[in-house]
């Protein structure tokens, strides 16, 4: 007889006691039946309408599936529970393949957590080791071109703020200058009027020396001429005294 | 392993202002055959030995829920210091009204406990900080065993049912808690204890 029958005659066979109320012995089946259908325990054991409730979803379930639930590869002890690092999920019974696997690839030791494990559990941990390496490689091609590009993106992105921070600092240098040609400007134009009025004065000086030379200069032209003309003169007088002396001696 | 156990104090004893105690445990505690317990699979907190985060029962094995009606469920329940020649331990006794009586009643559960070794997890209706207080194991280390079985037919105590009182002598741990990583994920454990394997 199928186990699925079992269990239909046991609840049909407990029927008789559904309005007296369930032994203890049925209310344990009922506990395992409704967590092994439902996967929850049954809310408040204390009452026994609780249990009435139970044994009618657990009937009515069944029916519908007309099978019992597909029993898992790998059952876990009760209490041991499955918690992947880095996450926060909980696995309690029923756990799939996955899962179960998941963790016995990364923690062999702890196979004494399982009520129930398949007998090549080792093989199969194996397999579902070297998918995932399988897996774990592919995506890190991918990631590798990804993180390719992103390395390349980075550079790019790390040269731009370089440029960025280096035209910032030319324009700061540039408006330095600038201010510091406009001081200059600014010097030049003070210091140019200042000549200017230097060059007035010494130019007024100047003409006036000029204008004196020029007084010095007729003066002298004059004196010139005057001493060309007593040097002619001498000159006339010399010749007369030669002549003289000349003929004195012829 | 020290050649001298070092009993030092390491923490302040002070009060929690933010979460203030409270007294009492909830209805529903977990009772365990002490010989189904998966000792080799149970694991203890490394940084803190008093936490078990993994309560483990061997294949095919069970917890029973308890569940005591009432506004003082489980009342009677202690600790208490035993003075000893070398080393001073501790005695825990856990009080159980079980509301219900007969035949099932007398074959199933009263005398398997007046027999038994048994553990039993109580919810403290003080959580603690940090909700570890929340779930508390007795009798895991030396077990319990009745010490008191009544079933006064006239007892308002007891109503009609049993009044049980199971006691773990010896115990070197003041208490022991049920924690893993969160309160929910600790109750999903022990609703898979009570779902068996």
């Amino acid at each position: 007889m199928s186990e699925y029958q079992d269990t239909m005659n046991r609840l049909e066979e407990m029927r008789s006691r559904y309005d007296d109320g369930f032994s203890s012995s049925d209310r344990q089946f009922l506990d395992r039946l409704y967590y092994s259908l439902f996967v929850k325990a049954i809310t408040n054991t204390g009452c026994s309408d609780c249990y009435r409730d139970a044994y009618i979803l657990c009937v009515n379930k069944l029916k519908r599936l007309k099978s019992m639930p597909k029993k898992p590869n790998y059952i876990l002890k009760a209490g041991a529970m499955i918690h992947p690092v880095g996450t926060s999920k909980f696995y309690t019974n029923p756990i799939t393949d996955e899962v179960a696997e998941d963790w016995l690839s990364k923690y062999p030791g702890q196979i004494g957590m399982f009520a129930e494990y398949p007998e090549d559990w080792e093989e199969r941990v194996a397999k579902y080791a070297e998918a995932q390496k399988a897996e774990r490689c592919a995506e890190g091609e991918v990631s590798g071109v990804e993180d390719t590009t992103s390395a390349e993106l980075e550079t790019v992105k790390t040269e731009l703020q370089a440029e960025k921070e280096e035209n910032a600092t030319l324009r700061a240098e540039l408006e330095a200058t600038k201010a510091l040609l406009a001081e200059a400007e600014a010097k030049i134009a003070e210091k140019s009027d200042d000549n200017a009025v230097v060059a007035n004065e010494e130019l007024e000086k100047a003409k006036a020396e000029i204008a004196e030379l020029k007084e010095e200069n007729a003066k002298l032209k004059t004196d010139n001429r005057a001493l060309k003309a007593a040097n002619t003169r001498l000159k006339k007088g010399d010749d007369a005294e030669e002549a003289k002396e000349d003929a004195e001696k012829a | 392993m020290p050649d001298v156990c070092d009993f030092r104090l390491a923490s302040n004893m002070v009060a929690n202002c933010e979460k203030p105690s409270i007294a009492g445990l909830r209805n529903n505690g977990y009772i365990i055959n002490f010989d189904d317990i998966d000792f080799e699979n149970s694991v203890r907190d490394s940084s803190n030995p008093n936490i078990i985060t993994s309560l483990v029962l061997l294949s095919g094995k069970r917890a029973y829920n308890v569940y005591v009606p009432g506004k003082t469920p489980f009342s009677g329940t202690k600790k208490s210091l035993v003075t000893g020649t070398y080393r001073n331990k501790f005695s825990k006794d856990v009080s159980i009204v079980i509301l219900d009586n007969g035949p099932d009643v007398a074959k199933n559960v009263i005398d398997q406990l007046a027999n038994g070794t048994f553990v039993v997890v109580l919810e403290n209706k003080f959580a603690g900080a940090d909700g570890k207080n929340t779930f508390e194991i007795y009798g895991f280390e030396a077990g319990l065993t009745a010490t008191a079985l009544d079933d006064d037919k006239y007892s308002e105590e007891s109503d009609g049912g049993w009044a049980c009182t199971l006691q773990e002598t010896g115990a070197p741990s003041s208490g022991l808690y049920l924690y893993n990583t969160s309160i929910t994920a600790t109750r999903q454990s022990l609703a898979s204890l009570v779902a068996g394997s």
